[in-house]
């Protein structure tokens, strides 16, 4: 009985939900495996092997000018990205999310003009670029990537949390539960986070899937992941002057990127239509 | 009405056709370079880039260097050394003039070494003149210079680029504007793009056969590539992406040059840090490394194997490479025994050039093989010269030596590699006072064979000078004996 209510279910889901969420899910089970397991050690190099064209019995996607295996590079990239745009989207939303109801919660008074004309200025800065100074600053590594393109994020769902849990202040199940003697941050926890949390789900997968490409960046230029490990903004810097002899060894991790970013994106867009169809009726 | 349009077409592509071959005819070259100099004055800073515009071409010496790195007459057409090696009297060649016009005299030299030599110089190699007692102008076209003790090399120390002639009365602009006595004279500098200079008409020697050169910085090797391909870029000396030197040798219109150049690849080791300290890591690192896997993966097979810090291409070399060869397990055994602590992390920090990047993972794979803990950092030149040249704050890095005969440096203790030895700098001071060429090589090969046992650095290959240049250009340096792109004798072929 439970059985088939599920089966319906699936089916009446928003198409690009289940589209994404498999393509997304694919990305991210590859990213995963990569830790326990790749067909190749990518930390060994293999100059003999160089250059193998894809399609090889060994070397699937082929492999690079060290003779690493692409395919193992790739799956390897996979999981240093979402890594990296995991935690930094996490950084914001942990960062943000709070800064965001004290301004909505505080909406009167000055701690709620500090926080947003704080963020303004964050905004103000064009993000990719300070994310090179920050790194350039405390050094390449993962974890200063991960803060570089963190802290953009915060003001992002600072701002979002507020414009979201505004309104919600003004209801009143709010002043109910104010007069029943909750604090603030009852109120916010037990009756703001779960009515703005669907906009919230949403920005996440925009907010990660921007991650993923200010990752690549960092990388492309030299800042992000560093070698051993790989990232596939670094394979596309590398590959740059073998593009015209060697043309897998950048169409590789340029094709896992726009693949991810926009799987990404279409489960957002997907979520979006699944929680909140008010939502995509309005719009259209 | 159509056929006035069609005729003034007709008319427009007649002018557009005779414009393009009046400035096709082959008397200007576009020469591509990686990196952009700070400034042109060749006598005031240590940046390569400086000398690839001005040596030759815009500065000259008392003597030069030739492509074989011989050296030659220049401003001076002839010179006497006394018996006991201390007085050399150079007779200078008529009719030299600045391209401001002011005649070139011994006082003139005079003033350009003194210069070089004095307390406040910032001359990047001052070494070379260190051995100068006085010097004194006998007439205008003779000159005598003293020397403290018998140097073996002074002839070749003055056909540095480090020690050109100049005026004192235009000296101060050379950084922006420099006044030489060289077949070009300066043009324009368009500041990230490009120098320009033009044939000097009143040149006191043979004519150069162009009448233009540009120099054109370009740093990324993709868009070097396509400058080439493109035609814009007539010769690129040191073309920055080896692996790329393939397609152009397919295309007939490019030839690929590929000769040897003065710059030791080295694995730079800090001697005083921990745990490289100890000889016996150093040559446990000696020993992990696999020169041909990184010749090839790093330069694509450019370079040849160096077992010291010496050119091979010099008559003097010793082979030494069997000294350090790649045996992992007698390097595993190294360590070992030495007590290396496999949690201490050995930090690989890497300017940007591709030989130091590329052949850094190479290395990094082959030391983490036999148990060494590297990390890897990627740092920009002023990064690099501030934490590892001047800071001396790492364990390893990589970076090509390409000053000639400079295997002295290791005589130097405060030196970024921290070799302290005594006894290396006798044999460094007994070189110097030498001037018979037997002696000189004895000593030569004393200093080569102490530096390889001692394994200071990890000696990986020498560069390889791999460049490109259009098919008709003659004349081109195959080899790079100093940092120079001559082209007193390029000329376009018919």
């Amino acid at each position: 009985m439970n059985n088939s209510k599920f089966i319906t279910n699936f089916t009446q889901l928003p198409p690009n939900l289940y589209i994404g969420l498999i393509i997304a899910g694919f990305v991210f089970a590859v990213g995963l495996i990569s830790i326990i397991w790749t067909p190749h050690d990518i930390t060994v190099l293999n100059i003999q092997e160089k250059l193998k064209p894809p399609g090889n019995k060994l070397y699937f996607f082929g492999t690079d000018h060290f003779g690493r295996d692409i395919l193992s590079m790739l799956m390897i990239g996979a999981k240093t990205s979402l890594l990296v745009a995991s935690c930094a989207t996490f950084l914001g939303i942990i960062l943000g999310v709070p800064l965001g109801l004290l301004a909505a919660s505080r909406s009167e008074d000055l701690v709620d003009d500090i926080i947003m004309r704080g963020n303004d200025l964050i905004f103000a800065f064009p993000a990719i670029i300070i994310a090179i100074l920050i790194t350039a600053i405390l050094g390449p590594s993962i974890e200063n990537t991960i803060i570089a393109i963190g802290i953009f994020n915060i003001p992002v769902f600072a701002r979002i949390t507020r414009g979201a849990a505004l309104p919600i202040f003004t209801l009143d199940f709010i002043m109910a539960a104010r007069a029943c003697g909750k604090n603030s941050f009852q109120i916010c926890s037990e009756h703001v986070l779960p009515n703005i949390a669907s906009i919230l789900i949403v920005q996440t997968t925009i907010q990660i899937s921007l991650g993923i490409l200010a990752e690549s960046g960092l990388s492309y230029v030299g800042l992000g992941t560093q070698p051993p490990m790989a990232s596939w903004g670094r394979m596309l810097a590398d590959s740059q002057t073998m593009i015209s002899f060697a043309p897998h060894l950048a169409l590789a991790p340029g094709i896992a990127i726009i693949v991810t970013v926009l799987s990404i994106n279409i489960l957002g867009d997907g979520l979006r239509d699944y929680l909140d169809p008010k939502l995509k009726k309005n719009l259209s | 009405m159509i056929k006035l349009l069609t005729k003034s077409i007709a008319v427009f592509v007649v002018v557009i056709l005779s414009i393009a071959k009046t400035t096709a005819a082959e008397k200007s070259i576009t020469i591509g370079m990686q990196l952009e100099p700070p400034n042109l004055n060749p006598t005031g800073g240590a940046a390569a880039a400086i000398d690839e515009i001005v040596y030759a071409n815009l500065f000259e010496g008392l003597t030069r260097f030739e492509s074989d790195g011989s050296v030659a007459p220049s401003l001076a057409k002839s010179w006497t050394i006394s018996s006991d090696n201390l007085t050399y009297v150079f007779n200078l060649n008529e009719n030299i003039t600045f391209h401001d016009g002011l005649p070139m005299t011994a006082g003139d030299v005079k003033f350009s070494l003194d210069r070089a030599r004095s307390e406040e110089s910032t001359n990047a190699q001052k070494i070379l003149f260190k051995d100068i007692d006085n010097i004194a102008v006998i007439d205008d076209l003779t000159i005598q210079v003293k020397l403290t003790r018998p140097n073996g090399s002074f002839i070749s120390n003055m056909a540095w680029g480090d020690a050109i002639i100049v005026s004192e009365k235009s000296i101060s602009k050379a950084e922006i504007a420099p006044i030489g006595t060289g077949p070009f004279k300066f043009s324009k500098w368009v500041k990230g793009d490009r120098v320009e200079l033009v044939k000097n008409e009143s040149y006191w020697g043979p004519q150069v056969s162009l009448d233009k050169a540009v120099f054109k910085f370009i740093s990324d090797p993709t868009a070097a590539f396509a400058a080439v391909m493109a035609g814009d870029i007539d010769a690129f000396p040191v073309f920055p992406a080896p692996e790329n030197l393939s397609q152009f040798e397919a295309d007939p219109r490019f030839t690929v040059i590929v000769g040897s150049t003065e710059g030791e690849t080295i694995l730079s080791t800090n001697n005083k840090k921990p745990p490289f300290d100890k000889l016996q890591m150093r040559k446990a690192l000696a020993h992990a490394i696999n020169r041909q896997e990184i010749i090839d993966g790093a330069m694509f097979g450019f370079g040849t194997p160096i077992g010291t810090h010496f050119a091979p291409h010099n008559p003097n070399y010793l082979d030494l490479t069997s000294q350090s060869e790649y045996n992992p397990k007698l390097s595993k055994k190294l360590i070992k025994e030495s007590g290396y602590n496999p949690d201490t992390i050995i930090s690989l920090k890497l300017p940007p050039p591709s030989y130091a990047r590329r052949g850094g993972e190479i290395i990094a794979s082959q030391l983490r093989n036999v148990g060494l803990n590297v990390e890897i950092s990627n740092l920009e030149w002023a990064q690099w010269l501030e934490q590892v040249f001047k800071g001396k704050d790492y364990n390893l890095t990589i970076v090509s030596h390409t000053e000639p005969a400079d295997i002295n440096i290791y005589a130097r203790p405060d030196y970024y590699f921290q070799y302290d030895r005594e006894d290396f700098r006798d044999i460094i001071t007994k070189l110097n006072l030498a001037t018979d060429p037997k002696i000189r090589t004895k000593y030569l090969h004393a200093a080569q064979r102490q530096i390889s046992l001692d394994y200071v650095n990890g000696f990986l290959f020498q560069l390889a000078k791999t460049g490109v240049a259009n098919a008709k250009i003659r004349g081109l340096w195959k080899n790079s004996p100093t940092q120079a792109n001559d082209l007193t004798d390029v000329s376009w072929a018919e």
